[in-house]
């Protein structure tokens, strides 16, 4: 159990991935906020910036990828890690170089995903 | 003799001043002639003087004496004188005549000494006889009037004597009158002066009348012969120095040349007089003086030598080709060799010349044929054999409207009018019948043939078989027309020049647009494809075809058109044909394919990942309650949802694969690394099978680590599927000069040789009774195969059947 509970923001289109992921992080101590919406991340206050973001290469409508060179670019939130995930493969290095801090492809290991995190947080 | 001696003294009435001259035919004769002529003189008491040869000199004295004359006392007497002819003639010739005065003078003094005391002389002279036989005959006739003159002014009695040989012949007729009349006595030789009786007398001179009648008719005879020989021999003199045969006389028995005509000298570059006096071999002939003498030693055993061919170096240094004939004549006991000598080197040449031009023809993979103007074929070479059927002999003289198809009877007087007309008729096509009715097309050229003169004799026909040509025409029309495809004809800098309507089709372009010559490959090309253009000119250029490849073309309205082209060129030319097929449906439908399968995996992903997601939840959840049981199923619908995403990846690849989608990483890696961290991942997978690696390279290579890894992967994988009953799998890395090579070693069911090539196929699967157990797509070593062939490697199996495989794998070092 983590004893600062950290937070974890979690973007997918797909409600069971986010719920799944909601449990296993809170399950591991993590504080997690979920959402299907790119707009979400737009919407970000500084008192409410998450330790970490854990999203999505495609989403509905908006280009993860987009979502991450924005967070890059500003300086209240460039500090913030971004690990993306994605079920194309080949995502990796367009992820990476859109200022992604890591990728993990889907289908995934839970305990993979809970390295990376642990990693960069 | 003594006898005979005496039946001559009758002869001999002496005393008178007279003049005879005695003929004979022997030495003999004349000694005794003369004897008694002098002997006589002696015993009446007469001088003698004897002006005679020395050899008669002395035979005469001889016989005096044999006759019991003493000769030496006469002498000392002053009684017999004895003096050299020729030495006596020396001293009154001057300028090879007697001359008078001095004749007199020597001869007169002589005859005056010895007459003193009123004594008779008699002289024996040969003085006029010497100068008879040294031909000098108006000298002698001469001597004779001078010896006649002295006897008008002195008395003596003087008998000369000719030997009868020197009058042989016609030519001294009046000159043996003339000494007959100079003489007032002469006294006949001895084959009639010796008969006796009368009787004997008249019968020689019947004999001798006869005699004289035929001689002179055998003389007017040899007359004729000698004017006929003589006739012919300028005849012949003639033929000799005009003939175009070099001509050569030859001594036989020297070998030498004694005559050469001015032919000959002109032929071999010598004078006459170089020519004089040589052997044959020295100027050009024979190979050596050996074979020259061996040419001479045949001709006299054959005497008629005949070679077709010789060769002749002539004196400036040229290489002619002469026939030569030589004959050896044999005439009055004279031999000469005569050798003629024809030029033939034009000949020869000529003859070279057309046997070539027979070889040609007859050679020649065309038909070739002769006719003279009524059109009876007069000469068929092989191929026309073969091409109609008939031989020569068969066709020889036959009308060549034989080959003439039934209605094409009147093309013969079409044809032949214009031949007359002197002109050719080229690349005529029409059709021809063979020996066996079948028909051919055949494309004729016919000229006209020429004698010296200019006049046209008749024609040569000089047929080719274009029946195959013409179907390959036609089945090509039907492809052009069919416009199933593009077809265009261009030339080598892509000015289109023929299309049909499918190719025109293609680019939205009209017929009368491509005939105008608008349509440029470049220009309907987007500026990115011109290199390909290029690389297949080149290839076509090189090779002769460009392959199919793929390119795009500009529509007229400026949309862009992928197409698969191929060019191949037309042969002997600098044009091409092409080959293009409208692939926009076929790329539109690979696109959509594409978008199709991407989105398909994304799509089959996403619940995989949910299951796999709910899975882990639901693991930790039993971890935590201890239900062993229910945590091996779950452990169970987990690795066949890993399969499911393998397959998911599998095709996902194969799809970019095709289209050349597939992404590559270009980084350096260790090998070594690279092998060992698979091989540890692959054993964390399996409990049946140890994986054993052997080797080290120490070395590096170029590409995309977790390509070769998923090949690595894919390898192990297969070992351990199919060898469900062996327990050890071996992976050994070794380094094969600038490559690396690894290879999985197995030990199960082997695959059988017919298989070996194709397990690389895509979609390919060993599919019999046994191995309907191992399931899949096919699709794995394919991938496999694509992605070391993409790294500049090689793939490759060895394997039995129930012996194991090795698979093996290379890549080039760094």
């Amino acid at each position: 159990m983590q004893s600062e509970q950290k937070k974890i923001l979690v973007v997918d289109d797909e409600p069971d991935i986010l719920a799944f992921l909601q449990a296993l992080l809170e399950q591991e101590g993590y504080t997690v906020a979920t959402t299907d919406k790119a707009e979400y991340v737009e919407k970000l206050h500084d008192d409410d910036l998450p330790e970490l973001i854990l999203t999505d290469v495609f989403l509905s409508g908006k280009d993860g990828r987009e979502i991450v060179k924005r967070l890059k670019s500003q300086k209240e939130t460039r500090h913030i890690p971004v690990i993306m995930f994605s079920a194309h493969p080949n995502a990796e290095q367009t992820a990476r170089a859109a200022g992604a801090d890591d990728f993990v492809a889907k289908p995934f290991e839970m305990d993979e995903v809970l390295a990376k995190i642990a990693k960069h947080i | 003799m003594a006898t005979t001696s005496k039946k001559f003294h009758t002869s001999f009435q002496t005393g008178q001043s007279e003049h005879f001259v005695q003929f004979c035919e022997t030495d003999a004769f004349l000694i005794d002639s003369v004897s008694a002529f002098i002997g006589a003189g002696l015993r009446a008491g007469d001088v003698v003087i004897v002006l005679a040869t020395k050899p008669h000199t002395e035979s005469l004295e001889e016989r005096l004496k044999g006759d019991g004359l003493e000769v030496a006392a006469a002498r000392v007497r002053g009684q017999y004188v004895s003096m050299d002819a020729a030495a006596t003639l020396s001293k009154f010739m001057v300028d090879g005549s007697p001359e008078p005065g001095r004749f007199a003078e020597v001869v007169g003094s002589m005859i005056a000494l010895a007459a003193q005391g009123q004594r008779h002389v008699r002289i024996f002279g040969e003085m006029v006889a010497l100068l008879w036989a040294e031909g000098n005959r108006a000298a002698a006739v001469r001597l004779e009037e001078l010896w006649n003159d002295l006897g008008k002014t002195h008395s003596f009695s003087l008998c000369c004597a000719y030997p009868m040989q020197g009058f042989g012949g016609e030519v001294y007729k009046e000159e043996f009158t003339e000494i007959c009349q100079q003489h007032s006595r002469v006294i006949p030789a001895e084959s009639y002066t010796l008969l006796s009786s009368a009787d004997e007398r008249l019968r020689a001179i019947t004999l001798l009348q006869q005699k004289a009648n035929s001689l002179e008719a055998e003389i007017a005879e040899r007359k004729g012969a000698e004017e006929q020989l003589r006739v012919s021999e300028n005849r012949y003199r003639r033929l000799f120095e005009a003939s175009k045969d070099g001509i050569l006389m030859v001594d036989p028995r020297t070998g030498t040349i004694t005559d050469a005509n001015p032919f000959m000298t002109e032929l071999l570059g010598y004078t006459r007089e170089q020519l004089l006096g040589q052997e044959l071999w020295r100027i050009g002939l024979f190979r050596d003086r050996e074979a020259n003498l061996e040419a001479l030693r045949e001709l006299r055993e054959k005497y008629v030598l005949r070679y077709e061919t010789v060769p002749l170096h002539t004196k400036d240094g040229q290489r002619r080709q002469v026939e030569f004939v030589s004959t050896l004549d044999q005439a009055n006991g004279h031999s000469v060799i005569q050798c003629n000598l024809r030029d033939i080197t034009e000949r020869k040449r000529a003859e070279e010349a057309l046997l070539h031009l027979a070889a040609i023809v007859e050679s020649s993979d065309d038909a070739i044929l002769g006719k003279n103007l009524e059109g009876i074929i007069t000469s068929w070479n092989a191929a026309a054999e073969r091409m109609y059927g008939y031989s020569a002999e068969e066709i020889v003289g036959q009308p060549v409207t034989l080959l003439f198809a039934p209605d094409r009877q009147d093309e013969f007087t079409q044809i032949m009018a214009r031949i007359r007309r002197g002109e050719r008729v080229d690349h005529y096509e029409t059709v021809r019948v063979r020996k066996d009715g079948t028909r051919l097309t055949v494309s004729v050229t016919i000229s006209p043939i020429k004698d010296s003169s200019g006049t046209i004799i008749g024609a040569s026909a000089i047929a080719r078989d274009i029946t195959e040509r013409k179907q390959l025409e036609a089945k090509f029309r039907r492809l052009f027309d069919s416009n199933l495809i593009g077809v265009f004809v261009a030339d080598f800098a892509g000015t289109f020049l023929d299309a049909n309507d499918a190719f025109l089709g293609v680019l939205g372009y009209t017929r009368a647009e491509l005939l105008a010559g608008t349509m440029q490959r470049d220009a309907l090309t987007p500026p990115e494809f011109h290199s390909l253009s290029q690389n297949a000119v080149k290839a076509l250029q090189e090779t002769g075809a460009s392959g199919a490849y793929e390119t795009e073309y500009l529509h007229k309205s400026g949309r862009r058109i992928p197409v698969l082209v191929a060019v191949t060129r037309i042969e002997q030319t600098e044009t091409c044909m092409g080959f293009v097929l409208d692939i926009s449906g076929r790329k539109e439908l690979e696109k959509r394919k594409d978008e199709f399968i991407s989105m398909a995996s994304h799509e089959l992903k996403t619940p995989l990942t949910s299951f796999k997601g709910f899975l882990g939840l639901l693991q930790r959840r039993l971890t935590t309650q201890g239900d062993e049981q229910a945590l091996h199923y779950v452990a169970r619908m987990d690795a066949q949802v890993n399969r499911l995403t393998k397959l998911v990846n599998e095709l996902l690849d194969l799809s970019k694969m095709q289209t050349g989608q597939l992404d590559y990483r270009e980084e350096r890696f260790e090998v070594d690394a690279l092998v060992q961290e698979i091989v540890e991942n692959v054993q964390g997978t399996t409990q049946t099978h140890r994986l054993l690696l052997e080797g080290q390279i120490g070395a590096e290579v170029c590409g995309d680590r977790d390509r070769i890894g998923q090949v690595l992967i894919n390898l192990l994988n297969n070992a351990i599927k199919y060898s469900p009953w062996a327990d050890t799998v071996l992976v050994r890395v070794a380094k094969d000069q600038n490559k690396a090579l690894v290879c999985v070693q197995d030990f199960g069911i082997g695959i059988a040789k017919e298989h070996q090539h194709k397990i690389f196929e895509r979609f390919y699967q060993v599919t019999d009774s046994e191995e309907k157990t191992y399931p899949g797509l096919g699709i794995g070593l394919y991938i496999s195969y694509q992605i070391v062939k993409r790294h500049g490697g090689r793939m490759w199996v060895e394997s039995k059947k129930g012996e194991g495989a090795a698979f093996q794998f290379t890549l080039p070092l760094v």
